[in-house]
């Protein structure tokens, strides 16, 4: 309705077609990649039709030919300790970023403008820059390699994307919900906890979302702090580049498995992300 | 400006008919109001004119050359809307000078216009504002003063005041005729408020299910309804209405719970059928000593008084009859006479169609 | 109210704002505050993680003079400007326009906005290992297509000008999706009766783009925008797996740089200075960036 009905749909026809083999050509490549044997990736011209070869889905898992071998047992591992972080990270950012927001959103203090910028800070830092202390300071504490420490460091670089997004949320809820309940004998906190919450559930939802989108595909910090035992599937992945060159069947497989479960979260939440997106900006800038 | 002809107009919202079948031609500088309930597809109709929904079937002309095909940037329409119509980012000046600008007039035509316009709704003090520093009036004037200021074919207006507080409202309904009338432009104007409509109309359209159900001055729908929901929607308190049934020589009410003598004219249009009588209740008063025709013996319900206007209601039945008295009627003294002006009194049909007879038209 | 739940005891707004925002604070100043003061001090240092027994060499300035006078770091700056530059403008260019006309009401577009997003979904070190495979020189799928068409094969990777290509080509195959997410949320934000009230006021549809619908877009495309550029700029995980920073150097980031020195080196002062360095540039622009936008959101 926002283009003339009449116009030609041949133009956004032609530019989003072309987009498209941009944008899905790559993971169309990547899926059919991930079910070629060795011998297939390599041809020329590439085959479009082959034998089916599971190869690589096998050493993610752990499963079939690849079952025992140390490489997959590696793989298993840190498919393992990815799924651990990812969540923990996720549920610890979106908690603490949900407080956060809330307060940012209804209280007014000293700095608050200050806080949402450095909570923002979180997502500018450079990992590298950062993680020149963090090297040092997780040998100290003993988190080194351990899947504790890439917990912290998976809430902390989730955290300001959590509040920004929360606080967003929260502006849209009306003050009034709390000013009611108030008025009906209950506690701020009650209020919160039972009124303003679950009116933003789907703000919970669409943060998670993020929150794991990023915290499931996290590898500069993991790659520095995990060095055997910790290792994440990205980390795992980098180091797939071995002696006998690249596992190229094997890294494919394991885009796919990564891209799965994001994708399924995403399709759960996606009435809900665009919302999230704006910030709260669309409902101050809309009148 | 322009003659506006709407023939057959109809739209279908996948099963939805939110408008079935209007025909209706508006007059060179005519202020027609739309009236109706909401989702009775006035302002599908009125977004029909604009060339922002299509029509499933029928046709729009302007000046007898139909306008169907064009979309709403080529039909040279302006349109004022409910809550935003005055872009945010711009200031009240840039706005006016926004469709001018698109149609790349020259600079000094554009800004000769915003000084007219301007003078003519008073709009000098805020014009270098932005449409969020401005109450809600205001801000429909600057609305109002961007749309007329292209010399549209035709004014469309979607419910434009009632984001208004209720005593600003009032004096913009009368600049707002006064205007309309001054600039002469042909103008179309949506609304569920029976008293604006009232107050504006030169004519108006009352609609209901997507139909319209009456057109006329707003005398003409107040004082001869064509049927039982145009008696109903206009005017207020709300007509009374109660079903009549011819017993020997008079009538008897709401199935027997009164009787009452009407003249022969009325008795005629009653025939042996079962039908509604309307009154409003302004031609219902209390009177000392029963007159000839529609007296009624009864005991007032409710008495409210507003200074001078006394409504009382009383029972006839299931029904409940409202009436107005010009002096004092005192509740629980007992019984009171009420008398129908026979002479205002509407006979339908119980699908809600006006009888009438052959001698009154 | 008999039925008012038993509390407690009531906390007061101002205990209960310090319960919510405490954990938060908590991290930001272990995780971000702590850090670069301990960087701060560290880059006046010579000293590496390696070998802890030997005592560190106060330098004072040194390490920043070292650096700032290092012509390779200065190209290191110049390339990841380039690439910032050419990745957020492809970027912004292709994400408006696809959601431009995302906007059209058609019978299977919210799935395609979906498929649409896959890129950004997808692990950022598997992007960089799936366009290392495709830019293959002998048999990589975009040299195949490319001979397909007649044209001649390029050697991708190995080719200062042409890495750079790649490496945008990728990122903005990645990060795009971003774009594309949040001009839709943008535009869905402008009100209906704007885009009527433009229709009527009969302003052809490049015009009203350009007048209307971007300029009420402006505050998100600006955080959009803000976050794009800052991602670019740190960007890593994709230049590890796509060029390792290579052929040579050539496309070595500062960021992957001090990854670098940290890490390959462990000459952890110097690498603490150029940290140092790395996060004033960023934030600085950042606050500049983030005034800008609460002065926008303030006059709309």
């Amino acid at each position: 309705m926002i283009l003339k009905r009449n116009s030609p749909f041949l133009i956004p026809a032609i530019v989003l077609g072309i987009y498209m083999i941009y944008s899905l050509g790559p993971i169309f490549w990547l899926v059919l990649s991930s079910l070629k044997s060795r011998q297939d990736l390599f041809t020329l011209p590439p085959k479009l039709f082959f034998t089916p070869d599971l190869s690589g889905y096998e050493a993610v898992f752990g499963i079939g030919a690849a079952k025992d071998s140390a490489a997959a047992i590696g793989l298993v591992q840190s498919l393992y300790n990815s799924i651990i972080v990812s969540i923990a990270g996720t549920a610890l950012a979106t908690i603490l970023g949900t407080l956060a927001g809330y307060a940012c959103s209804r209280f007014r203090f000293v700095g608050r403008d200050d806080f949402m910028f450095f909570a923002l800070s979180t997502r500018m830092i450079p990992p590298t820059a950062v993680l020149v202390f963090y090297h040092v300071m997780f040998a100290k504490m003993g988190l080194s390699d351990t899947v504790s420490g890439l917990i912290i460091v998976t809430t902390f670089i989730n955290l300001g994307l959590a509040t920004w997004i929360m606080k967003g949320f929260f502006d849209g809820v009306p003050t009034a919900v709390e000013s009611i309940a108030k008025v009906n004998g209950y506690s701020r906190f009650y209020a919160f906890r039972k009124f303003v919450l679950p009116m933003v559930r789907g703000g919970i939802a669409a943060t998670a979302g993020f929150c794991f989108i990023f915290a499931w595909n996290e590898f500069a910090f993991s790659s520095i702090l995990s060095t055997t035992k910790a290792k994440t599937l990205p980390v795992r992945l980098s180091s797939a580049m071995g002696s006998t060159g690249i596992e190229w069947t094997q890294i494919c497989a394991a885009g796919v498995v990564l891209i799965v479960p994001v994708a399924i979260f995403f399709y759960l939440i996606r009435r809900h992300i665009l919302m999230g997106m704006t910030f709260g900006v669309l409902g101050k800038a809309g009148h | 400006m322009a003659r506006v002809e709407i023939r057959d107009l109809r739209v279908h919202f996948g099963d939805v008919i939110a408008v079935d079948g209007v025909n209706l031609d508006v007059e060179d500088g005519e202020f027609v109001v739309f009236l109706g309930p909401s989702g009775c597809g006035k302002t599908t109709t009125l977004r029909c004119v604009a060339g922002l929904e299509s029509p499933t079937s029928g046709e729009i002309l302007f000046d007898g050359k139909t306008v169907t095909q064009l979309d709403s940037m080529n039909r040279n329409v302006a349109m004022v809307f409910q809550f935003i119509s005055l872009y945010p980012h711009l200031t009240v000046r840039q706005n006016i000078a926004f469709p001018l600008k698109a149609r790349r007039l020259p600079k000094a035509v554009i800004e000769e216009k915003i000084q007219w316009v301007s003078r003519i709704f008073d709009l000098a003090e805020i014009l270098d504002l932005r449409p969020g520093r401005l109450p809600p009036g205001a801000r429909q004037k600057a609305a109002l003063a961007r749309s007329v200021v292209r010399d549209p074919n035709v004014l469309l207006l979607d419910e434009p005041l009632s984001a208004i507080d209720e005593q600003f409202r009032e004096e913009m309904r009368w600049e707002l005729r006064h205007l309309q009338k001054e600039l002469g432009v042909t103008s179309i104007y949506v609304t569920h408020d029976q008293r604006e409509a009232m107050s504006l109309a030169d004519r108006i359209v009352l609609m209901n299910e997507g139909k319209i159900v009456q057109v006329g001055a707003p005398a003409e729908l107040f004082n001869d309804p064509t049927n039982q929901f145009s008696g109903f929607f206009i005017g207020s308190p709300a007509m009374n209405f109660v079903r009549a049934r011819r017993k020997g020589e008079k009538a008897a009410l709401a199935e027997g719970a009164a009787t009452i003598a009407l003249p022969d004219n009325v008795m005629q249009l009653m025939g042996d059928q079962e039908v509604l009588l309307g009154i409003r209740p302004q031609h219902v008063a209390t009177i000392d000593r029963e007159a000839e025709f529609g007296c009624v013996r009864t005991t007032p319900s409710q008495v409210n008084s507003v200074g001078r206007e006394h409504w009382f209601d009383f029972q006839l039945g299931d029904t409940t009859i409202k009436g107005m008295s010009q002096s004092r009627v005192a509740q629980g003294t007992g019984e009171i006479i009420a008398r129908l002006d026979v002479e205002h009194l509407h006979v339908f049909d119980l699908k809600g169609e006006r009888l009438r007879g052959e001698d009154r038209s | 109210m008999s039925n008012t739940p038993q509390m407690p005891r009531e906390l007061s707004d101002r205990v209960l704002c310090g319960i919510f925002i405490m954990p938060t604070l908590g991290v930001l100043l272990l995780m971000v505050a702590y850090p670069f003061i301990s960087l701060l001090y560290y880059s006046s240092l010579s000293f590496s993680v390696l070998r802890p027994l030997v005592p560190a060499r106060d330098m004072g300035l040194l390490n920043y003079e070292l650096l700032l006078t290092d012509p390779d770091l200065w190209q290191r700056f110049i390339f990841t400007g380039k690439f910032v530059f050419l990745t957020v403008t492809v970027q912004f260019i292709l994400g408006i326009t696809v959601a431009y006309y995302l906007q059209r009401d058609f019978r299977a577009r919210d799935f395609i906005f979906t498929l649409f997003m896959l890129p950004m979904m997808l692990c950022p070190i598997v992007v960089g290992f799936l366009w290392r495979y495709m830019f293959n020189s002998e048999w990589g799928i975009v040299n195949v297509i490319i001979a397909a068409f007649g044209g001649t094969k390029l050697d991708w990777l190995g080719v200062a000008d042409n890495a750079i290509i790649a490496v945008v080509i990728a990122d903005a195959w990645m990060w795009t999706p971003f774009v594309i997410l949040l001009a839709t949320a943008a535009f869905r934000g402008i009100p209906k009766n704007l885009h009527e009230a433009a229709s009527i006021d009969g302003v052809s549809a490049a015009y009203r783009f350009f007048r209307i619908t971007l300029p009420l877009s402006m505050p998100i495309l600006l955080i959009a925008l803000l976050l794009r550029l800052i991602d670019a700029f740190k960007q890593y995980d994709l230049f590890f797996a796509l060029t390792g920073g290579g052929p040579g150097a050539e496309t070595m980031t500062v960021s992957f740089e001090v990854g670098k020195i940290a890490f390959k080196y462990f000459y952890t002062g110097q690498a603490s200075a150029l940290a140092v360095i790395l996060l004033i540039i960023i934030v600085g622009l950042s606050m500049v960036f983030v005034r800008y936008l609460n002065n926008v959101g303030k006059e709309q």
